[in-house]
């Protein structure tokens, strides 16, 4: 199952909310100056057709009914302002109903995989290069 | 792989004239930990053997440290398996060459004997399996798989913090024994070692047992395995790109001895009842158990670095009889790390800033909730959910945890836990007693599993005999933990290791 362009920019744009540009110096990129949804595209290629719908099937639950079901607003959340989305985003991610929680929590740790693996963010943390303390064997 | 020569022609992973036709005296099906040990047993005993393995053969300079890179090439569905009851529970499942030894922690641990006793004597297994026979095959594995405690100098801050922490609070913990040769500390186990330290089974008893005569078909999918009067007759296979599906021709393997499935306890009922195998006792595919587990990240006023030392380098049993569960250090990547620090927006950010000085441990559970599992297309049905006496440990072992990593000298506890503050500090860790008891409040996770086709001498009670075999056809052996009656409550490679050492022995001298 391919993703379309237009649901690859929901994505983004949710992923972007998640993790935004900027806010902390030490992680000026956002997501998707990651490539973190281009993850999410792949997953939707790839897997079996049930996991795929399911994947597809978040997105648009958030971009249309998103704002609705967390704020009660009758507009998409990709035209929703940043402030807005993050205070969706936020509602959904601390809502009671567990499926609610989990749509954001899916979209989150999918970016946090394209996110948390780029080299700006490594070399931010620290974490480029081999542990400091490991001596090289002899084993290459 | 580099270390094995003159395998090329002992390896296929597409039929060049769209179908291969071949015989052997086994086929097994599998190359994860029983499958490949009972290859390696197999071929050892003079037996020529065909090896099948749905996913590809990767080479260590593949992984690139990044956790997707290896969902995408060593993992079942990219990482999207999980079971469904209550909530949904993601199941990790390698499907590569070697199997889940790839992207484990190469944790060994021999079968607890309380355990085996309880399968003496409430399943009646000793006719299969003797005490005497498994610590013999422990002693050789843990020989040809060099298996060591983690040594010093890449234990990590992790690991060593957890173990002062344990030993304050007098606990009985370990530093873990691995599989591994070489280990460089780069904490990169679950998304495959890629200077080839670990010694998981794509490195050992597969090319071991290439070798000495076995075949490999690899990115080959067993559909189906085909029975005449009562007595398995082949393995009818399909290669394909384990990635985009493309096909690439059929395989059809005549086994004039036998069929030996070790394709984990998903893979192997539903490859059974696609073949109608194993179906009259009724019990295939039922009593699916495991250890879900869930964690706990702490805040250390120093830097801890996650991301370097053994992925898993301590571990502690000490509640696994009393309260069934066991806890043990992870370390991560920043990928999986990221995924687990709390907020949205500014939030996240900010707290993505105390990364460095982030500890973690998992608490698996010893689950009494049995499942099931079903094929579902070319995947399967998992149903599957805690019990409320599951979540009620699950809590008080998270609980034990806090305590252990205060100990250590934690300041903040982040218990991703639903209907609690995002961070507690040292003093609040009576909260965790508040916790709800819903499992939809944790982010669990599922790794070992056991019980779908168990083994017992009744064919009414159980699906594989106590010669391994499937009580309802005759030449159809299973290796792999889905014979287990009941789950172990320690990491299992090296219980199913032994079982598939043992089980292989008497295969082949039948």
């Amino acid at each position: 199952m391919k993703m379309r362009a237009f649901e690859l920019e929901w994505t983004a744009k949710m992923m972007d909310t998640i993790i935004p540009a900027g806010v902390e110096e030490k992680f000026p990129q956002s997501a998707s100056e990651t490539g973190a949804e281009k993850i999410l595209e792949e997953i939707v290629r790839y897997t079996p057709f049930i996991t795929a719908f399911g994947l597809r099937a978040t997105i648009w639950l958030i971009e249309i009914f998103g704002p609705l079901i967390s704020a009660g607003r009758f507009r998409r959340f990709s035209r929703l302002d940043p402030g807005s989305r993050e205070e969706v985003l936020n509602r959904m991610y601390k809502s009671k109903i567990y499926l609610i929680r989990q749509l954001v929590l899916l979209i989150k740790m999918t970016a946090c995989f394209g996110w948390g693996a780029s080299p700006e963010v490594r070399k931010a943390l620290g974490a480029s290069g081999e542990p400091r303390f490991v001596k090289r064997s002899s084993r290459s | 792989m580099s270390n094995v020569k003159n395998i090329s022609d002992k390896v296929f992973e597409r039929a060049p004239n769209r179908e291969i036709i071949t015989d052997a005296d086994f086929a097994v099906i599998g190359t994860g930990p029983s499958g490949a040990t009972a290859a390696r047993v197999l071929t050892d005993a003079g037996h020529e053997v065909a090896m099948i393995e749905e996913g590809r053969w990767v080479k260590a300079e593949e992984f690139d440290g990044s956790s997707f890179t290896a969902q995408k090439k060593c993992y079942r569905e990219l990482g999207t398996v999980a079971a469904m009851g209550k909530n949904m529970i993601p199941i990790i499942q390698g499907r590569c060459v070697g199997g889940g030894s790839v992207i484990n922690a190469a944790i060994i641990w021999r079968m607890p004997e309380d355990v085996f006793d309880r399968w003496l004597s409430e399943f009646q297994t000793g006719e299969a399996l003797s005490w005497k026979e498994m610590e013999a095959a422990f002693d050789v594995l843990e020989s040809d798989l060099n298996v060591k405690p983690v040594s010093p100098e890449v234990l990590g801050r992790n690991n060593s913090l957890l173990l002062e922490g344990a030993n304050k609070l007098g606990l009985d913990s370990r530093i873990i024994a691995r599989n591994e040769r070489g280990c460089q500390g780069l904490a990169q186990c679950t998304s495959g070692c890629p200077v080839g330290a670990k010694q998981s089974t794509d490195l050992t008893y597969v090319p071991w047992s290439i070798e000495k005569g076995a075949r490999l078909y690899h990115s080959c999918r067993a559909d189906r395995i085909q029975v005449e009067q009562g007595r398995a007759k082949s393995v009818i296979g399909r290669f394909e790109d384990p990635l985009t599906g493309e096909p690439r021709g059929k395989l059809t393997i005549n086994a004039r001895k036998g069929i030996v499935v070790c394709a984990t306890p998903i893979q192997t009922p539903c490859l059974l009842r696609r073949s109608g195998i194993g179906k009259s006792s009724g019990h295939l595919g039922r009593h699916f158990l495991g250890h879900p587990g869930a964690g706990l990240i702490c805040i250390y006023p120093d830097e801890v670095r996650l991301w370097e030392g053994a992925t898993q380098g301590w571990d502690s049993e000490h509640y696994r009889k009393d309260w069934k569960v066991k806890f043990e250090a992870l370390g991560m990547q920043p990928d999986l790390l990221t995924s687990r620090i709390p907020g949205i927006g500014a939030e996240f950010k900010k707290n993505v800033l105390e990364a460095g000085r982030m500890g973690n441990v998992g608490c698996a559970v010893v689950c009494q909730a049995e499942g099931r599992v079903r094929p579902l297309g070319k995947s399967a049905q998992i149903s599957y959910g805690l019990g409320d006496d599951d979540v009620f440990n699950l809590r008080r072992g998270l609980k034990k945890i806090a305590e252990i990593m205060v100990a250590a000298g934690a300041e903040y506890i982040i218990p991703n836990i639903y209907g609690l503050p995002p961070k507690i500090s040292k003093d609040q860790l009576k909260l965790i007693d508040q916790a709800p008891l819903d499992p939809r409040c944790y982010t669990l996770v599922l790794t070992h599993m056991f019980g779908t086709c168990r083994m017992g001498p009744d064919p009414a009670k159980s699906v594989v005999g106590l010669d391994f075999q499937v009580h309802d056809t005759k030449g159809v052996f299973i290796l792999d933990s889905s014979i287990f009656p009941s789950n172990l409550g320690v990491n299992p490679q090296h219980t199913i290791m032994a079982v598939a050492h043992v089980g292989a022995k008497k295969i082949a001298s039948l």
